[in-house]
Order: structure tokens, then C-alpha cells, then sequence
């Protein structure tokens, strides 16, 4: 999984390169397209890399499934503040410390709660390929639930940052498109592709990690 | 133009005769729908049929006892599989059955064991009530016809009622019943001019006998078993009109006469078997059937010894053991060669307990784990499963575990008994409570290798510090407090071993942490719960010392009680 480092590292290429194009050819169409949009709500899912070192020797493989959901407010264009909230759970095992062993049934679960600000590429209602940024605070809430023992639950400060690139899909069905608009005033619908990082660190122990994620992006 | 019309009509002739074929061939299909395979109860299936229902139209009812009270629509026959164990059994105010404005319906092959009436039919047409028997006890009506209605009743078996059959209409037909210990057979209150070849005895009241009818004792096979059938000698055989569809001779009266009666002898019961190791036999007996068509002393039908070895109700050999109630089978070894040793594979402790696994071994029946600290053989569990749950242990001490395999052979028996009616003779159905076994020597193989292994609680990882936990731990200050784990002990022995103890760990679980932050708040409440758990942890966990400073404490505040009750005794004497 050392593939979502470099595969990210690529991601923040490509969406710098389409955030700088975006921006050049979409300037002057920008005093002319009048959007109304104020709100996107996002619902987005994928895998999670743990940055906790022996991840893989207890939970048997070294990333875990991931969800997420936000919201967040749109203003002078170009500018979002959100919050999010985040999900994942591994299935392992325990250490065993005077059987020198890992042993019994563990449960992991996290849920990273953020609050963000962030910047979208996009200067006119119908442009296709938004590239997007944000960063913020995040407090990281966890439970261990071992079988037969007291659970371990607890929480965690820490920031995360994302990065990614939102494909508009009204173009492939304009007639449901305009019935999203007209109904439940949807203007636009979004594909997304997200590289995020969170840090939240418990006594040293690093909680975040690395997740690519895709997502379904409703602009409001 | 004539030419063309011939050839139109010679064109249409195979036409039209296939489709009357046709429409002839699914006018004669009747569907059948089974109770519970296909509906859960009879009244579903009856519904169901009932919509599109064509006479003839059957709802088969598997042997059971239902509860059900019953609407009959019409078309529709109701058939119980076996009669002498498909049960109608209801409320004492309650009517199984009830007939109401309908036709062409039926019911065979039931047992009516409770109700305030059976079956009671008004207002319908065509009604055929064969086969059944009756047996509701002193205050029930078997069969109540009334209004408008025409029925016939045959072949049915009334044995102890208040009123077998009651009619206010003079269109029922009733032959080849028995009516046996009624207070009243027929209740008639209008003259019945189709009523014959009935048997009766021993009822308070017959009141109309009919015509060609039998009296005398039955002879039925066993009444406290609901097993109706007919003994060799009864009065009551080859003596109703009509034939019997079982074997083609004059029809017998009662539940197991005529053209529908189920042709299943009773099962067989009372099933034992015994293995002579030194014989090698099985010496298998049985209660025997006194249908007579199973014992006959001329014509008599036998028993099959069914027998395998796989899995409890599935027999793979079956030998006919002829008409006695005992056989032996021969030839058979239930000697095993002991298994190989099992190799343990995985060893998972956890808190007070360690999970052992390993794989199945050929031919092994069970398995016995060995366990113990100074030797391995200290104690002992069987199990039948590659996987055993040693729980009790002391965390912290290494245990020593081994595995060994034991082979046992067994064999399971069943009989059944089959009627004196020919090539196509009928055989009884086994019943699974009745299957006997007989086992082998136990065989057991050498043990595995010895693993230790240390019953500890697990770490989860990542190692993060957990919140709210205890009141406890609040008290005391930190979680690895010793105060604390004789607490953790205390409720891992003797409240998670059993559901109250969960119930109240599960409580304290919901409502502590509250309280345990206020006392975290509140340093100054630290001491006086140290004071309230001090008692409990010395006795869970304490030194001798402190066990004794606590009776001493105890064994003071009695002695003050008592003086203070004595010194107020001599003050109010004063």
C-alpha cells in the first residue's frame, strides 16, 4: 500500500496542473456565468492506509475501508468551510505479551471529525474538471473493543489536509440533471477523486493516515 | 371456393380435437398443495386453493398436531397424510371444522383428539366425511349436520364422544362406521333411512342401528396410542359394504375400511438394540404391530431392521427380519483402530482461558484435551469439534496441553413394519425418536505433542489509554492498581460466568463512567470510596493482616450493638 504515497504524490501533480489550466482558461468566463450554488454535500468512500507502523501485523493486511460525508458552505466562488465526518473499522487480533504472541478478537474502529476551509478551481457553472484543496482541524475519536475485556475508547487532536479533482456528470444526462435542479435545486453533480492525510496523535501514537478516496459531490 | 372451405375444416379438425384434449387433460389435473411444505397452515392452503379451486382439488397435510379451527371452501379435499398421526387437537369451545354453504368437499384421514365439535357442516351439498376417527372426549360432538345439507359419513371411527353424529336432516348417509364407548352414537332427530353396515359397542345410547349392522368389541390395536387399526378377529372386518382399496376383499368398518383409508401400518415402537462384543451382534427388539394385517395368524405381514452407520435417520442396509418382534444382526464389528495423534495448530489465550485448534483426524469420533501446569494430564475435557475452550485457568501461569483422538464406532437401528397385502405391500414410516444406537468400544490414539501456553488478557493494538472506565479506578488513581484488578477479577469469576452477573456488569458498565469522572473532579470523594470498596477488595484480595483487621472491625461493631441493646434493657428495667 506504499502505492497510495505515490499514487497521491502523482494526484497533487495532476490537479496542481489542472487547478493552474483551470484557472488561466476560465477567467474571463468567470464575470460572465452566474452560479448560485452556495452548498456541497459530499458522501465519499475508499481505503485507508494507517500510519500506526505495526498495523498490518495486527490487523492482517496494512489498510482498512473508509467513508466519509461532508458539508460545507460555498462563498466568493472559490472558497469552502466545512465539516466532515469520518468512518472506518478493522477486524484483528491483540498482543499476547508474555505468550510473545498476537491473540483474541480486536475490533479497531476510528471516526475523524473535521472542520475545514478549502479552495475549488472553478469559475463557471458548466466547467467540467474542478480541482479542489482544503485543509483544517480534526479530532479523532477511537474504540478498541477486545472480546471478553473492557472496551478502550478515547479521542484525539490532529489536522488533515485533502486534495483532489471533481468531474461534473450533468453532461451525461442533461434531462435528470435539469430535473435535479428543478426538483431538489441539485445545479450540479460531481464525481470526485480525493487523496487525504490526517494526523492525530494519542500519547506519540500516531491514529491518521493516508485514504484515497472517490465520492459522489452534490453542489447545492 | 368449396375446395378452399375443405381444406380450412380439414385444417382446423386436429386442431379443435387438440385443444378439447387439452382443455379435458387440465380439467382432470387436480392440484395438490402440502401443509406445512407449502403453506405453514391448513387454512392458507385451503384459501389459496380455493380461489381457482376444481374438484378434487387437495390439501395434503403432513402427520402433526394442528390447532388450527378451520373454514372448508368448496372443491376441495382435505387429506391428512397418516391418520393415525395427523391430530386436530383444539380448545374445548372451540369447532375444528365448520362447513358453511358450500359443495363437492371432503376430509379424510385426520384424528380429532380435542374440540367442542369436529366438524360441523351446514347448509352444503356433497360432503364426504371418510376415514377419520373421532375421539373428542364426553362433552364433544364428533359430527354436527344441519340445514339444508347432504352428507356422507363412512368409515369412520367414533370412539369415546358425548354424541358421535348429530343430524337434524334426513339426507345423510352414514356406512361402515364404528362407534365404539360414545355416550350416544347417532342423534337423530329425523328419521335416517341410509343408515348401515355401522359397528357398535359398548356406547349408552345407539339409537338408530340401521341396517347390517355388527355389535361387539372392535378389537382395536391400542387406544391409548391413537392406533384404531383393526385386530384379527374383530367382528368389524370384511364386514362393511363396498371394498377395501388395500387389498381388494369386502370393505372393514372403521378409520382403516374402504376406498380412502391410508394405507401406512402403525409405526413400529419401543426399539431397542444391544451389541454382543464377543458375538458380534446386535440383538435389536421391538413391540410388535397387532394390525392384522401385520399379525395375522395365516397371512401376516413383517418387520425391516434398517441400520447404518453415517448419521443419526439415514440408514444405509436393511435386512427383513420376517413377522417377529426380535432379530439379530450378525457379522457386525464395532472394533476401531485407534486414530492417529492429533497436531495442535493454533493456541489462542485469552482472559483465563486458552482456545486450542487443530485439524480433524480420519476416523476420529471425539477428542480429549489434556491440560494442566505441573503435568499434562491434570484435567480433561472431551469434545466432539477440532477445537476446545479450556476456561478456569489462572492468568499468568503457563499451561501445558495436549490432544488426543478417540474412535468409537457406532451403528443406528430402526424397524418398520410392512402389511400382508402382497408384492405391493405397505411399509410403515420410521420415526427418528424411536431409532435406537448401539456404540462401540472407545479406541483412543496417542496424544500430540505438548504446547504451553499463558492465559493473559489481550493488548489491542495500537496500545491507547482508554477513558471512563471505572469508579474504581478513579478512586484508586490509576488502572493497574491492585485494588482495581481484584475488582476485575471478582467480576471475570463470578459475574461474567453467569447472566444475572452480566446483567449487573452491564449496568455498572451504562452508569459508572459518570460517576467516575465526578470523583476524578472531585479528589475529595477519593477517600470515602477507598472506604466504601475497602471492605470487598480485602476480602476479594487482601493480606491475612487486613482480612483480620476486617473481622476485628466486624467482630467490635457486634460487640457494641450488643452492649448498647443490653445497657438499654437495664435502663428500661430501672
Amino acid at each position: 500500500m506504499q502505492g497510495i504515497k505515490r499514487s497521491s504524490n502523482r494526484l497533487i501533480q495532476v490537479v496542481a496542473i489542472f487547478a493552474l489550466f483551470v484557472s488561466f482558461t476560465s477567467v474571463s468566463a468567470a464575470a460572465e456565468e452566474n452560479n448560485d450554488s452556495r452548498w456541497l454535500a459530499t458522501v465519499k468512500g475508499g481505503i485507508f492506509e494507517p500510519d500506526f507502523d505495526q498495523y498490518e501485523t495486527f490487523y492482517g493486511s496494512d489498510h482498512t475501508s473508509y467513508y466519509g460525508v461532508s458539508f460545507s458552505y460555498l462563498f466568493r466562488q472559490h472558497f469552502e468551510v466545512g465539516v466532515g465526518l469520518d468512518y472506518s473499522r478493522s477486524k484483528g487480533k491483540g498482543w499476547l505479551p508474555q505468550n510473545q504472541q498476537t491473540g483474541g478478537e480486536v475490533r479497531y474502529s476510528i471516526m475523524p471529525v473535521h472542520a475545514y476551509v478549502g479552495y475549488r478551481g472553478k469559475f463557471s457553472a458548466a466547467q467540467g474538471v474542478v480541482p479542489y484543496v482544503s485543509l483544517g482541524l480534526t479530532y479523532l475519536r477511537y474504540e478498541q473493543k477486545v472480546l471478553g475485556q473492557d472496551d478502550v475508547d478515547g479521542g484525539a487532536g490532529g489536522f488533515h489536509w485533502r486534495v483532489g479533482v471533481q468531474f461534473r456528470l450533468n453532461s451525461f444526462d442533461r434531462a435528470g440533471a435539469g430535473k435535479l435542479s428543478a426538483r431538489y435545486g441539485i445545479e450540479n453533480t460531481y464525481l470526485s477523486l480525493e487523496y487525504q492525510s490526517v494526523s492525530a496523535k494519542s500519547d506519540d501514537i500516531e491514529l491518521g493516515g493516508q485514504s484515497m478516496l472517490i465520492g459522489l459531490v452534490l453542489e447545492i | 371456393m368449396g375446395g378452399l372451405v375443405i381444406g380450412c375444416v380439414e385444417r382446423c379438425i386436429p386442431l379443435v380435437v387438440t385443444a378439447i384434449a387439452t382443455v379435458l387433460v387440465v380439467s382432470m389435473v387436480h392440484a395438490d398443495v402440502n401443509v406445512p411444505d407449502d403453506y405453514d397452515t391448513i387454512q392458507e392452503a385451503i384459501d389459496a386453493l380455493a380461489a381457482d379451486a376444481s374438484k378434487g382439488d387437495t390439501v395434503i397435510v403432513e402427520p402433526g398436531s394442528y390447532d388450527e379451527s378451520i373454514t372448508l371452501r368448496s372443491n376441495i379435499t382435505l387429506r391428512g397424510e397418516e391418520t393415525a398421526r395427523t391430530f386436530f387437537e383444539l380448545e374445548d369451545d372451540e369447532v375444528a371444522i365448520e362447513i358453511n354453504d358450500v359443495e363437492s368437499v371432503a376430509i379424510y384421514n385426520f384424528t380429532f383428539l380435542n374440540a367442542e365439535t369436529a366438524i360441523v357442516v351446514d347448509n352444503s351439498e356433497q360432503v364426504d366425511i371418510s376415514n377419520n376417527v373421532f375421539r373428542l372426549g364426553d362433552e364433544g360432538v364428533a359430527i354436527d349436520v344441519d340445514d339444508l345439507s347432504n352428507a356422507d359419513i363412512t368409515n369412520n371411527t367414533f370412539f369415546d364422544n358425548d354424541i358421535a353424529i348429530r343430524t337434524d336432516v334426513d339426507t345423510v348417509r352414514i356406512e361402515n362406521n364404528i362407534f365404539s364407548e360414545n355416550v350416544t352414537a347417532i342423534d337423530d332427530r329425523v328419521r335416517l333411512d341410509e343408515v348401515s353396515f355401522n359397528c357398535y359397542h359398548d356406547n349408552e345410547e345407539d339409537s338408530e342401528l340401521g341396517r347390517d349392522e355388527e355389535t361387539g368389541d372392535p378389537l382395536f390395536v391400542n387406544t391409548t396410542r391413537h392406533d384404531f387399526h383393526l385386530k384379527q378377529n374383530s367382528p368389524c372386518i370384511d364386514e362393511g359394504t363396498g371394498i377395501d382399496s388395500i387389498d381388494d376383499s369386502d370393505a372393514d368398518m372403521g378409520a382403516y375400511g374402504g376406498e380412502e383409508a391410508d394405507f401406512f401400518p402403525f409405526p413400529v415402537s419401543n426399539i431397542s438394540a444391544v451389541y454382543d462384543n464377543d458375538t458380534q451382534e446386535i440383538f435389536v427388539r421391538w413391540s410388535e404391530n397387532e394390525a392384522y394385517l401385520v399379525k395375522h395368524s395365516e397371512s401376516a405381514g413383517g418387520y425391516i431392521v434398517h441400520y447404518g452407520s453415517e448419521t443419526s435417520g439415514s440408514y444405509d442396509e436393511d435386512v427383513d427380519a420376517g413377522n417377529v418382534s426380535e432379530f439379530s444382526l450378525t457379522n457386525i464389528s464395532l472394533d476401531v483402530e485407534p486414530p492417529n495423534a492429533p497436531v495442535i495448530s493454533t493456541v489462542e489465550p485469552g482472559i483465563g482461558q486458552i482456545i486450542v485448534r487443530w485439524p480433524e483426524v480420519e476416523g476420529a469420533s471425539s477428542y480429549r484435551v489434556y491440560y494442566g501446569i505441573d503435568d499434562v494430564a491434570e484435567e480433561s475435557i472431551e469434545v466432539q469439534e477440532s477445537e476446545a475452550e479450556l476456561t478456569g485457568l489462572i492468568d499468568g501461569t503457563t499451561y501445558q496441553i495436549a490432544v488426543s483422538a478417540i474412535a468409537q464406532e457406532q451403528i443406528f437401528i430402526n424397524v418398520s413394519a410392512y402389511d400382508s397385502t402382497g408384492e405391493e405391500s405397505h411399509e410403515s414410516k420410521l420415526l427418528d425418536d424411536e431409532e435406537d444406537v448401539v456404540t462401540g468400544e472407545r479406541s483412543e490414539g496417542p496424544r500430540s505433542a505438548i504446547v504451553t501456553a499463558i492465559p493473559e488478557e489481550v493488548v489491542p493494538a495500537p496500545l491507547l489509554d482508554g477513558e471512563g472506565c471505572f469508579i474504581a479506578t478513579a478512586a484508586y488513581g490509576f488502572y493497574d492498581a491492585p485494588q482495581v484488578q481484584a475488582l476485575r477479577d471478582f467480576r471475570d469469576r463470578y459475574l461474567m460466568t453467569n447472566r444475572t452477573g452480566r446483567d449487573v456488569v452491564a449496568f455498572y458498565y451504562r452508569h459508572s463512567p459518570a460517576l467516575a469522572d465526578y470523583i476524578d473532579t472531585h479528589p475529595e470523594w477519593k477517600p470515602w470510596v477507598r472506604a466504601l470498596l475497602w471492605p470487598f477488595v480485602t476480602v476479594l484480595d487482601g493480606t491475612v493482616a487486613a482480612r483480620t483487621a476486617l473481622c476485628s472491625v466486624v467482630a467490635l461493631m457486634m460487640a457494641l450493638f450488643i452492649f448498647r441493646r443490653r445497657v438499654s434493657r437495664i435502663y428500661a428495667g430501672h
